[in-house]
Parts: C-alpha cells; sequence; structure tokens
C-alpha cells in the first residue's frame, strides 16, 4: 500500500500539470498581496464603508491576519477549479494514456490501487492548501506584519486580538483540507467513468459552480436545498472567526461563537468524502477496463 | 512428468449489454506452449485476453491459471503473468528507466542493475534517460515488454504485438517470442489477426470468430499439408453433429456453426467420410474441403460483418 | 432621532429659563471647572477598555491614552485596531470645554452616583460648532464633572459617565462610561459569500435599539511630562 501511494505520488508530481495549481495560486495571491499592499486602504474603506459613517475604526487593519482572511474568501472558491484539475484526472486520466492497462495487471488489489490513488489525490489536495497557507499567511504576516483582526460578518463586526488568530487560522485550514478533500472525492469518483480527462474536470467544476450558486442565491426554493449541498459546508471554515462574547458584550478569547456549525459542517463533509470514496472502490471493482 | 495446465479456460461468456462478446470459449495453454490467438479484429480475443489478466470480469466461465482459479487468486497469479495488452502505453512525461522501475515495484523490489540489465535486453539501454514521448512505436512495444518481463514471469501474455511495428520491428517481436519459449522456457499466448504472423511461431494456435471457438489444434496437425478442413451442411446440422459424434469421426470434429459441422481430416479420408455421411441417413447439402488452414480462417472471418463491443 | 432633539432642546430651555437666576454663577463653576482641567496640559495614562456595542465583537483591551492641549487625543489599543464610535474623542473632558465661547445655562440639582450636583447646561455660540448642548453635572465641592451629555449635530446623542480616584485632584477620572444610541448605525454585511442565515429581522431591530457602551479604566497616568506630537498623528 505505502509503495502504491509512493508511485502514485511520483507520478503526480512528476508531471507538469501538477504544478500548474501551484503557479496559480502563486500568482493570485501574489497579485492580491501586491494590490493590497499598495491600495490597501482603499479596499479597506470599501470593505468597512458601511461602519465608517458611525465608527471610527483606527489602527492597523491591514496586517496579515486580515489580508490572509480576504485571500481565503476570494481563493477557496477557486482551489476547488484546481483540485478538480487533478483528481478528476486520477483514474480516467490513466485510462486515457491506456497505463491503466498495464497498471490493473500487476498483482495490486484494485482496492489497494483506488485507496492509494485517493490518498495520493488528498496529499496533492493537502500540499495545494500547506502552499496557499505558506503564501496566504505566512508571507502576508510577513508583508504586512501581525496585529488584531477586523472582520465584518453578516450583521456584525469581529474584532479578534493578535494573540488569538492563528489557532484560528489552523483550524480553519484544517477545515478547509477536509472540504478540499470533499471536492477531491467528488473529481475521484468522476473520473472513474470517463476514458479522457477533460470530462470528468469539466463535469466537477461545474458541480462546483452550480452548487456554490445554488449556495449563494437566497431564493426561497433554494434555501430548501442548500443545507444538502457540500458547497454551503464548504465555508464553515468562517465559523473559526466569529467569537463568544460575555454578558458585558466583551469577546472571549479562544472560543468560537458556533463551534456546533463547524462540527455538522465538518459531520457533512466527511460523510460526503466516506461515501464517495466508497462509491468509488465499489463502482472501481466491478469496472471493466476497456481503454 | 505432466505437463502443467498454465490457462485452463471452461466456458467463458462475456456479453454487453445485449451484445455477446465471447460465447462459450473454452480452450487449455499447456507450459512451454506459444499459444497462438487467431481472429478477426473484434472477434473477441482482447475480450478474452482482458478476462484472463482480471481487466474484465466474466459474465459466466471459469478461469484458472496455474492451476489456481483467477477470481480467488488473483494477486498469486498475476504475479506470475506478464503482459502487453495492445498499445504498449506508459506515462510518457516519464523516462524509460522510470517507467521500467515504476512498473516493476508494484511487483515487488527492483533493483536499478535490474532495470538497466532489462533495458539492455530489450535493447533501450542508451535511451535509458529519455522521456517516452521521443520513442518511436517500435520502441513502446520493446519498453512494454520490458515492463512485461521484469519481474521474470512464467507467463507472457502479448495482445498484437506486432501491430504498428515495421518488418525490422515485426522480426524482433518474432524473434524474442522465440528466445523467450526456447531459451528461457516461457509459456506465452500471442493474439493476432494474422494467420501468417503466428504460423511460424505458435504450437498451438485457437482460431475464433464472433467470440466461439472455431478450431483449435497444435500448429503441426493444423499446418499438415496433409490434413485438411471439411464443412459439411445438412439439412439438419445439429442432428448431423449427433451422428458424428457417435462415430469414429468424433475426434475430428472441431465445432458446430449454425450453418455447418467441421472436421478436421486426413485428405485421403474424404470418400470414406461422404459414404459414411450418406449411411448416417443424413440430408447432404454441401461437402467442402479447404485447400489450407488460412483458407479456411479466412472464409470463416473475412467478409462478414462483424458486430462487437471491442473494436480494436 | 430629530424629534428626539427638538424635544430634547425644548426641555433644555424651558429648564434653562426657570434657573436664570444663577446662569452666572454656573458660568463661573464651569470656568473654575475648566481652570483645573487646564492645570494639565498633556497626559499619557493606561488602562483598559471594554467596548460594548451589539453588533461588534470586540475583547477587553489595554489602551493607552495621550492627550495634549487644547484637543489632541489618541487612543492607542495593544494589537493596533480600536473601535470607537465617532466622535469619540470627546471622551475626554478637557476637549468639551476647550473654548469660552458658550452660554451656560442652570438646570437645577441632582444626584449623581451618591453626589448631589450642579446640573448646568453649555450652549455653543458658534452656529458652526458640531456640540449642540452639553448638559453637565458637576460636583461643587470638588470641581469635577460626574456626568456629561452631549448632543451633537453628527453623531447623536453621547453620554459620559466618571468615575473618580487618586487623579481626582487633576480632574482626570479613573473610570470613564461612555453611552451612545446606535439606532442609527449602519451595521457590517459579509464581504462576500457569507451562507449562513441572514439574522432575523426582529432580533436586528432589538440589537439596533440598544445604547452602545464604551467603558476606560485607567490604571495610572503621567501628566504634565510632554507627548510627542508625532503620537496624534
Amino acid at each position: 500500500m505505502w509503495t502504491l501511494l509512493q508511485i502514485e505520488l511520483y507520478k503526480i508530481f512528476r508531471r507538469p500539470r501538477t504544478y500548474i495549481a501551484f503557479v496559480a495560486i502563486t500568482v493570485l495571491v501574489s497579485i492580491v498581496q501586491l494590490g493590497l499592499k499598495s491600495d490597501g486602504k482603499e479596499y479597506i474603506d470599501f470593505v468597512l464603508s458601511d461602519l465608517k459613517n458611525s465608527l471610527s475604526i483606527e489602527g492597523k487593519i491591514l496586517n496579515g491576519y486580515f489580508v490572509c482572511y480576504a485571500l481565503l474568501q476570494m481563493l477557496l472558491v477557486n482551489v476547488p477549479l484546481l483540485i478538480a484539475l487533478i483528481a478528476a484526472d486520477m483514474i480516467s486520466g490513466e485510462a486515457n494514456a491506456g497505463t491503466l492497462r498495464f497498471l490493473l495487471t500487476k498483482p495490486v488489489s484494485r482496492f489497494e490501487f483506488i485507496l492509494a490513488k485517493f490518498l495520493a489525490a488528498t496529499v496533492y489536495t493537502l500540499m495545494l492548501l500547506i502552499w496557499l497557507a505558506i503564501l496566504a499567511l505566512f508571507v502576508s504576516l510577513l508583508l504586512f506584519g501581525t496585529g488584531d483582526m477586523i472582520i465584518p460578518r453578516n450583521g456584525y463586526l469581529v474584532q479578534l486580538k493578535a494573540s488569538d488568530v492563528f489557532w484560528r487560522y489552523i483550524g480553519a485550514f484544517c477545515f478547509a483540507a477536509l472540504a478540499m478533500t470533499t471536492v477531491a472525492a467528488v473529481g475521484f469518483f468522476l473520473s472513474l467513468f470517463a476514458e479522457n480527462s477533460i470530462g470528468p474536470i469539466v463535469a466537477t467544476m461545474s458541480i462546483i459552480i452550480v452548487a456554490t450558486i445554488l449556495s449563494t442565491m437566497s431564493i426561497p426554493l433554494f434555501n430548501k436545498i442548500k443545507p444538502f449541498l457540500f458547497t454551503t459546508h464548504m465555508v464553515a471554515w468562517k465559523e473559526f472567526f466569529d467569537i463568544k462574547v460575555d454578558e458585558n458584550n466583551a469577546s472571549i478569547a479562544g472560543t468560537v461563537q458556533h463551534p456546533e456549525r463547524i462540527t455538522r459542517s465538518a459531520i457533512v463533509l466527511a460523510i460526503h468524502i466516506v461515501a464517495l470514496v466508497t462509491a468509488s472502490v465499489y463502482v472501481f471493482k466491478r469496472k471493466d477496463v476497456l481503454s | 512428468m505432466m505437463t502443467q495446465e498454465i490457462i485452463k479456460v471452461d466456458g467463458l461468456v462475456k456479453k454487453f449489454h445485449n451484445l455477446t462478446a465471447v460465447n462459450n470459449l473454452s480452450f487449455t495453454v499447456n507450459e512451454g506452449d506459444v499459444y497462438g490467438f487467431l481472429g478477426q479484429n473484434g472477434a473477441g480475443k482482447s475480450t478474452t485476453i482482458r478476462m484472463l489478466l482480471t481487466l474484465i470480469a466474466p459474465t459466466l466461465g471459469s478461469i484458472e491459471l496455474f492451476g489456481m482459479n483467477l477470481q480467488t487468486h488473483r494477486n498469486e497469479i498475476l504475479q506470475q503473468v506478464g503482459a502487453v495488452i495492445e498499445k504498449p502505453d506508459v506515462y510518457k512525461y516519464l523516462s524509460a528507466y522510470d517507467n521500467l522501475k515504476l512498473f516493476a515495484r508494484l511487483n515487488g523490489k527492483v533493483t536499478h542493475k535490474k532495470v538497466m540489465d532489462q533495458l539492455e535486453v530489450v535493447g533501450l539501454a542508451d535511451r535509458a534517460k529519455d522521456k517516452v514521448k521521443t520513442f518511436s512505436q517500435g520502441m513502446k512495444q520493446r519498453l512494454g515488454i520490458a515492463i512485461a518481463l521484469i519481474h521474470d514471469p512464467k507467463l507472457i501474455v502479448l495482445d498484437e504485438p506486432t501491430n504498428g511495428l515495421d518488418p525490422q520491428g515485426i522480426a524482433d517481436i518474432r524473434n524474442l517470442i522465440l528466445h523467450l519459449c526456447k531459451e528461457q522456457k516461457k509459456t506465452l499466448l500471442v493474439s493476432s489477426h494474422l494467420l501468417t504472423e503466428i504460423e511460424h511461431i505458435a504450437t498451438k494456435v485457437l482460431i475464433i470468430d464472433k467470440g466461439r471457438k472455431i478450431i483449435e489444434g497444435s500448429s503441426a496437425d493444423l499446418f499438415d499439408p496433409t490434413q485438411t478442413i471439411v464443412e459439411i451442411q445438412t439439412t439438419d446440422n445439429a442432428f448431423a453433429l449427433q451422428q458424428l459424434q457417435q462415430s469414429n469421426w468424433r475426434n475430428s470434429l472441431q465445432l458446430e456453426r449454425n450453418e455447418a459441422v467441421v472436421i478436421k481430416i486426413d485428405k485421403q479420408a474424404i470418400p470414406q467420410l461422404h459414404r459414411d455421411l450418406v449411411n448416417m441417413n443424413l440430408r447432404l447439402l454441401s461437402l467442402q474441403p479447404k485447400h489450407s488452414l488460412e483458407d479456411y480462417f479466412l472464409q470463416v472471418t473475412s467478409g462478414k460483418q462483424h458486430v462487437d463491443a471491442f473494436t480494436n | 432621532m430629530k424629534q428626539f432633539l427638538k424635544i430634547l432642546l425644548f426641555l433644555t430651555i424651558t429648564g434653562g429659563f426657570q434657573v436664570k437666576a444663577s446662569a452666572q454663577d454656573m458660568t463661573a463653576l464651569v470656568l473654575k471647572v475648566k481652570a483645573k482641567l487646564d492645570a494639565v496640559n498633556d497626559y499619557v495614562a493606561d488602562g483598559k477598555m471594554k467596548t460594548d456595542i451589539t453588533f461588534i465583537k470586540a475583547p477587553v483591551g489595554n489602551v493607552k491614552v495621550y492627550y495634549k492641549k487644547p484637543n489632541k487625543f489618541k487612543l492607542k489599543r495593544d494589537g493596533g485596531i480600536s473601535i470607537l464610535p465617532k466622535g469619540g474623542i470627546s471622551i475626554n473632558m478637557g476637549s468639551i470645554v476647550t473654548t469660552n465661547d458658550f452660554d451656560v445655562l442652570y438646570a437645577g440639582e441632582e444626584m449623581v452616583a451618591g453626589v448631589k450636583t450642579k446640573k448646568v447646561k453649555l450652549l455653543p455660540r458658534s452656529e458652526t460648532s458640531d456640540v449642540v448642548l452639553t448638559t453637565m453635572y458637576i460636583d461643587e465641592a470638588n470641581l469635577l464633572i460626574k456626568k456629561a451629555i452631549t448632543t451633537t449635530k453628527e453623531n447623536g446623542t453621547y453620554e459620559i459617565e466618571m468615575t473618580y480616584g487618586k487623579y481626582s485632584s487633576y480632574g482626570l477620572p479613573d473610570k470613564v462610561v461612555f453611552t451612545f444610541n446606535t439606532k442609527d448605525y449602519k451595521m457590517p454585511k459579509g464581504i462576500t459569500m457569507d451562507f449562513e442565515d441572514e439574522p432575523k429581522k426582529t432580533e436586528a431591530e432589538k440589537l439596533k435599539n440598544k445604547k452602545g457602551r464604551v467603558e476606560l479604566t485607567y490604571s495610572s497616568y503621567t501628566i504634565n511630562k510632554g507627548v510627542d506630537d508625532s503620537v496624534f498623528k
């Protein structure tokens, strides 16, 4: 199993395509950082425009923590597309290249094979997130420094002490890892059904885009199905940045306002992953390899 | 010492939806055979070979390799099998060396020396570090064979190994097959849609069409110029077959096709066969001797509509 | 809001007429208080700030407050970000009474936190002043402003309540509670794509009607030791 995983990872990281995603993230993050570095004040004014009328918010709002949050908000919508690029290619790509024939005539059980493939896709996903974390969090902290964090949420403003932020990012990235693994599982599952990689990649992207739109639109009909869409649960990482307050409305360091939302969403996502991987194993074990 | 049965296929059927790609196929490959598997494109060769290698699950029938059930002893069996199915597709973005090593690792531990030695055998040692995308078809085929051979398997399955090769490449493959059989005592299953390609190397031949066995026998017998194939057509072929099965001709019977009964006999025996058929009270429509196996092969397999889920 | 201000103004004026007799004394009292405050040229104070605005979740934070005559004021928070209601600068009493250009009306006596105070109303004469009216509750014996209610044109009405301790001789409070109405405040919207349900309407209304509070508790002052101007930038 370990050998299989090594081989799969070797294949992933020897392919030029793999690095498209890393380059894309680097470019996106750099552009945003550059923009905020030069015109950050205007962005802050825009974000806080409603509040600026009644409140005077002073200090270094544009610090590394804030920039990272802004980056995650923008990028965690796009990263799934980059994950689809590899995950939805895992089986279909091998089928297309004809290498699946060679692989499956080797003395390796299909169960182990597909599990190794999925784990490799997961490792790729995690690497991508770690890279994102390095760029979005650590580089932002280097460029913009640290400080208290202000997050406008729907209906209220949250201020987090600088010392109370870092662990939230760890939580957020762990959650994002779960969310992105779900995306990988969707792409992976779809990759079983095609002998070219474009189909599953486009299908995965379409599913994510459509589901995200449904999750965002506030139309009563869609609201009913929202809780069942995995994209609705993928944004629960933001809950790490909401804080409980005491009876005097002072925030309590180290707390999260709705930990149950995080847990619930994490469970929903985990169920998706398990279901999709199980379905993948089921389908793959019975699949006639005709490619 | 008894010769070991390397492959034993019994009553194999594969259906894709409404289409029967392989229909009640049975055959045996013995140790040391170079087993020629003949049929037109779409006859069911690839489907059969894929079933032997667990790429496709049979609808019905049993497959045994090395005396073990393929379903229950899959990994044990595949450890002793090397195969190249259709095009020898490998990872184009990797070098020959990396490809070979990668696939070899799936069979177990592999050393640098072993990889290089194997590349030497197939004549790719000097191109070891080159990416496969720069390779010619022949070089890819040789790399594919290297992948099939590196773990020293007892059984080697080559599906249309000469497809797309130039005459030199075809000759190389033929020599390699003979070398593997004679020097290394391997058992080989080689498929082709060209009889000429098989007849010089195969020790046994199986011809299939539309998923069914047409004829099976040793090359010596099938290509024996004194032997001939006779196609018998009567008003009731089933009855004819039944009669022949009870007669002295039963060992020469090949199979019953809907339109004919096929029998392989010495040319000299044709008049006797004719007499016997009349004595059996069969209403004989025709009795057609074929000049050669190739004649027959061409007749049954060409010029007909081949519908198969599997077109190569 | 406008209605509210009108009523407030009416009350102020009528109140003013009743006690017109002592207006002169009151001006003297305010000037005395001002003189006391004027003795402080500058200070740096350490303290804690507690923000209680319903739609803001802020931690209790350590602050450093810088003041320099006549009206320079700066509040710095550890971690760098401070959220105050606009016009929050008037947390500082000195700035309330920075000019001499106002009319003083006496509005009677009232108890504030167990201390008898004189209630006076300050009306700026300048048309351009943002402050419309300030009502002060002055502890006459100690010359301390115990409470002040300021109505501004732009930023609504604020109430400031002060508690004094060891710095009372300078007129500097140990604790300042700053109360203001958040009724007209616009609530923030999420930056993008917040999928969670919208806050319920009634809940939002409830939040809106609540008053905002900022509480500053000073632990120490450094008075008249000079403050560099760069701090206020």
